[in-house]
């Protein structure tokens, strides 16, 4: 029997480091960084990371047929990041202070920090930024042809690419340079808004609905949008080529308001800013994908890069029937573009075989109910094993009313969203969870809303959703008859963030959630990820013990394993404060 | 040529000190980390003036020429369309980091 062929592909120094590892093509094992070294958003070599999966598949690096990194360093470096001190000189002397010390001590010896901190040797392959994600999508959504779009902050020079794929080929057709980018677009006006860059952009999306898009006039002034989806930053109103911030004075003259400062009132102001970006970023979106269905044309869409997760303009997307069926990367961040490479890699260099659609993300870290009651033993806190069957009906009944309920189960999921095996689960009939699971549990901000969950078959009986979403990236209406029945999910628009789920992708969670409804006769539940505001998603059963200690939780399952609060000592719960210290505000 | 010798041994001493530094006993091993911290700072210092004088000079001159032979682009009328062709890439290409 010949050796398997394995792919370890690299995305970091940027932001979201993530670590994927190919065995003959299939993903054996993915994971981002900051869930080994609880750092959010952690953009060192994910070192942690690629243990876990070398671990994870029993060999040692010398087992690595390839190594493969999500972008071309020298590329970005000496064409775009130079090209932009000389355009921007003599404006930029901080900002390149502080990038030649990190690119000089980091970023330009790939080859060597892999070498030195994985202990590889062997051949590295770069791929373009875009061309990663692009690949991250396609390969993985199983379509024999698609056009595909990439939209993100910035990758070497392309913030936005149009492309097509055809079996194992995957080519890029049209790009729109640094610094007109879309999701910088985004990322400045969260800094506006007073949210962290990088990182809260999500929330500016979920701020959206609360306000009216009444500036989108100054923001035509801000970027012109042609028919064909390609679009011009006016810069004179963004600072982020040279200075250490993305927006100026100019940006504030023309909206009339100063940049928010964190954690200060959110006014209406600030949601009508976040309504009418949202309402461009759509606009611009959709322009794209039509150009890009007309110069790329087929019946498929892929879409990937970091705007990729802008649900919303996902579901205008879907609801525009451009495209008869539409994959969009789950891990369509930074992460992901390990994925993309290493497929890149498998598909062109290696000329392997295509896999069909990926049917889950759960590839990560898993712990056996032995490893959690060894825990558990050690920190000597009381605990109930139970058979499957036994559990899924206990925790059904529990969901039932205000319980809040951490679900720790079987493998991690890659990308940004937990869907079902490092969840915070909760009844979502009950209005009063939205505040509870917020305020209490993860300590962020109470606008921000929750998705559900739903059963797959009963999808459209809530939502004006006709296909599945398993990944949580489309947003669609809740029917207007359904929006009292399941209020702590519906958001104050109407709409929702739907995961939808069947037996094949998670049996476990899918047959709680069918206990559920044969209980209450409902079947959606909220699923938000298993953290608190600034932390990254648990990954272990220690990290799940801590948030579930120093929250308001009310149970913790872990495999088949159910721990109560109300019993555990009192000495052990509700040290919120020092809790909440330990990772940094989002 | 004493000056030379004397800096020679510290330099020897230094790159020594580096390759053991785990097992150095104390208080070798205390100066050591000093010695550290003081060319940490060093570092921060000279860099920052180091890059600083880059910064004006050399990316100063060559940005005012890339002015000058750019100065006609900044005069295009309006492209019809943002969108750029990409250049196609090939497994060799996927060898070098540029």
């Amino acid at each position: 029997m010949s050796k398997p062929t394995y792919i370890l592909g690299l995305s970091c120094y940027y932001h979201d480091a993530g670590v994927v590892l190919l065995k003959d093509g299939n993903i054996v094992f993915a994971a981002q960084e900051e869930r080994y070294t609880r750092k959010k958003q952690d953009d060192r070599l994910p070192v942690s990371a690629t243990a876990k999966a070398l671990g994870f598949a029993g060999i040692t690096i010398d087992d690595i047929d390839a190594v493969g990194f999500y972008e071309k360093p020298m590329l970005k470096f000496f064409d775009r990041i130079l090209s932009t001190y000389f355009k921007t000189w003599p404006l930029g002397l901080r900002q390149y202070q502080m990038a030649m010390q990190e690119w000089m001590h980091t970023k330009l010896w790939i080859p060597q920090q892999i070498e030195k901190e994985l202990g590889y040797k062997g051949k590295i392959f770069y791929v373009q930024h875009h061309e990663s994600h692009a690949a991250s999508s396609f390969y993985c959504s199983g379509f024999e042809d698609a056009t595909t779009v990439t939209v993100d902050g910035v990758g070497e020079w392309a913030t936005t690419t149009i492309g097509y794929g055809k079996g194992k080929k995957l080519d890029l057709k049209k790009e729109i340079h640094f610094p007109h980018s879309l999701g910088l677009l985004y990322s400045a006006i969260t800094y506006y808004i007073g949210f962290k860059v990088n990182s809260a952009e999500y929330k500016v999306m979920g701020l959206a609905p609360y306000g009216e898009p009444k500036y989108v006039d100054q923001f035509r002034e801000l970027i012109t949008i042609k028919d064909d989806g390609s679009f011009n930053l006016n810069m004179k109103y963004f600072t982020y080529e040279h200075g250490l911030k993305m927006t100026g004075k100019k940006i504030e003259t023309l909206f009339g308001q100063p940049t928010r400062k964190p954690e200060s009132d959110l006014t209406q102001f600030h949601k009508d800013i976040a309504a009418s970006v949202q309402k461009i970023t759509e606009e611009a979106m959709l322009k794209i994908c039509k150009h890009a269905k007309e110069i790329c044309p087929s019946d498929n869409l892929c879409l990937a890069g970091g705007v990729a997760l802008n649900c919303v303009a996902n579901g205008e997307i879907l609801r525009s029937g451009l495209f008869k069926d539409i994959f969009i990367q789950p891990a369509a961040g930074d992460a992901g573009g390990a994925l993309g490479v290493a497929l890149s890699i498998w598909h062109k260099k290696f000329d392997g075989q295509r896999s069909p659609r990926i049917n889950d993300v759960f590839w990560g870290t898993e712990y056996s109910d032995d490893a959690i009651r060894s825990l558990l033993d050690a920190e000597g806190l009381p605990y109930e094993s139970l058979d499957e069957s036994t559990l899924i009906d206990r925790v059904s009944s529990l969901l039932e009313g205000e319980n809040v309920i951490g679900w720790f189960q079987d493998r991690m999921e890659f990308g940004p969203r937990a869907l079902g095996n490092r969840s915070i689960i909760a009844d979502a009939r009950n209005k009063a969870n939205w505040k509870k699971v917020n305020l209490k549990i993860k300590f962020r901000e109470d606008f921000r809303p929750f998705a559900p969950t739903v059963l797959e078959e009963n999808t459209s009986e809530y939502f004006a959703l006709d296909c599945e979403s398993p990944y949580m990236l489309l947003v669609a209406d809740v029917h207007p008859e359904k929006r009292e029945v399941i209020p702590a999910v519906t958001h104050v628009d109407g709409s929702a963030r739907i995961q939808t789920i069947n037996e094949a992708q998670n049996p476990k969670y899918y047959n709680l959630i069918k206990a559920f409804r044969e209980k209450t006769g409902c079947a959606v539940i909220i699923n938000t990820s298993f953290n608190v505001r600034g932390e990254p998603i648990v990954e272990s059963p220690e990290d799940a013990l801590n948030c579930f200690l120093n929250t308001h939780m009310d149970y913790l399952v872990m495999g088949n394993i159910l721990i109560e609060k109300s019993k555990m000592p009192a000495d052990r719960i509700l040290q919120s404060g020092d809790y909440l210290q330990k990772f940094e505000l989002d | 040529m004493k000056l030379i010798i004397i800096l020679a041994i510290l330099v020897v001493a230094v790159l020594i000190c580096d390759k053991y530094e785990r097992k150095l006993p104390p208080p070798i091993s205390w100066i050591y980390a000093l010695w550290k911290k003081f060319s940490h700072v060093l570092g921060i210092i000279m860099s920052f003036l180091i890059l600083t004088i880059l910064w004006i000079v050399g990316f100063g001159m060559y940005a005012i020429v890339i002015r000058v032979i750019t100065l006609p682009k900044r005069f295009k009328a309006e492209p019809d369309s943002y969108w750029i062709d990409c250049e196609p890439t090939t497994v060799e290409s996927m060898k070098h980091q540029f």
